[in-house]
C-alpha cells in the first residue's frame, strides 16, 4: 500500500455550495486556465441553480 | 506560473474517445470533488511539444496517476491493440522505480473493465493496484474516491454515494449551462470542464 500524505490543503470553505453541501471540502483550482471567462461560468451556474426546484419543508 | 502542487496532482492516464467520454468526465468530477487536481494530455495545446514530452513532464508533476488500460484490445481494422495507456502506465511506474525522492512517493490506480483481463496481456502488472470499473461512471466515482481515500490522509473526502449524488445533479444541468456558455456539451475542452466542475462544486 502506498504511503500516506498529509496532502489536506488549502481553498478553504464553509458557504453552501453550489452541490447543496456545506462541508468544507478544500477543492483545488484546475491547473491551467480555461477560456471561458471565469465570470461567465459562475453567472451560468447561478443561473442554473436559481432554476431548481424548491424543496418543501 | 503557479506552482506546481505536487502531492494534489492526479495524472488520468485514459482514452479520450466519445465512448470513453462518460467515464472519464466522471474521473475528473470525483478527482476535483475529493480536492485534487487532475492533470491529462489534453490540458496542454502547445503543439510544438512533441507529445511524449508532455506527457512525461505531466507524469514529473504528478504524485497520483489514474491508468485505465480497458480499451486495450485488438483494432478491428489493423488487429493491433492500442498500447498508448500501457506506455504511459510503464512510464508513470518507472518515475516510481528510478525517479528522486518525491517521484518515488508516486502511487497509482489501474482500472480495467474486468479485474483480472490484465493477466492475459500485461501481468507483469500483477501487486499494483487493479480495479474494475465495469464500464460505468457512476462505478469509477466509487473506485477512484475509494482509492483516493486510501492512499491520501485526507478526511474531507466525501462518501462514494454521496459525491455519486452530485455528478448525477451536474450532469442534469450540463446541457444548460452548455447552452448558457454557447457551448455543445460534447465540444467542451478538458480545460473549460474542469472549470466548470470546480465553479459548480465550489
Amino acid at each position: 500500500m502506498a504511503k500516506q500524505d498529509n496532502d489536506n490543503g488549502s481553498s478553504k470553505r464553509a458557504a453552501t455550495n453550489s452541490a447543496g453541501s456545506t462541508r468544507d471540502r478544500g477543492l483545488m483550482p484546475p491547473a491551467k486556465p480555461s477560456k471561458i471567462a471565469k465570470r461567465d461560468i459562475i453567472k451560468a451556474i447561478r443561473e442554473v441553480r436559481a432554476m431548481r426546484p424548491v424543496r418543501s419543508a | 506560473m503557479p506552482k506546481i502542487d505536487y502531492p494534489r496532482n492526479v495524472f488520468i492516464n485514459c482514452p479520450f474517445d466519445d465512448d470513453y467520454l462518460p467515464i472519464f468526465r466522471a474521473i475528473v468530477f470525483t478527482v476535483i470533488d475529493c480536492g485534487y487536481i487532475p492533470r491529462c494530455a489534453l490540458e496542454l495545446e502547445d503543439s510544438t511539444l512533441v507529445r511524449i514530452e508532455k506527457i512525461t513532464r505531466i507524469i514529473s508533476e504528478c504524485k497520483y496517476g489514474i491508468h485505465d488500460i480497458s480499451r486495450t484490445e485488438s483494432d478491428r481494422k489493423t488487429n493491433l491493440p492500442r498500447f498508448n495507456m500501457p506506455l504511459e502506465l510503464g512510464i508513470f511506474l518507472g518515475a516510481r522505480r528510478f525517479g528522486d525522492k518525491e517521484q518515488t512517493k508516486k502511487a497509482c490506480l489501474i482500472l480495467d473493465r474486468d479485474r483480472y483481463r490484465y493477466q492475459s496481456f500485461i501481468s507483469d502488472i500483477a501487486g499494483q493496484d487493479i480495479q474494475s470499473h465495469d464500464n460505468s461512471d457512476l462505478e469509477a466515482i466509487n473506485v477512484v474516491r475509494n482509492w483516493l481515500r486510501n492512499v491520501s490522509a485526507r478526511s474531507t473526502i466525501s462518501g462514494g454515494k454521496e459525491i455519486q449524488r452530485r455528478y448525477a445533479l451536474f450532469k442534469s444541468e450540463l446541457p444548460i449551462l452548455c447552452e448558457k456558455l454557447k457551448l455543445g456539451v460534447d465540444e467542451m475542452i478538458f480545460n473549460d470542464y474542469t472549470h466548470l466542475v470546480y465553479e459548480w462544486l465550489r
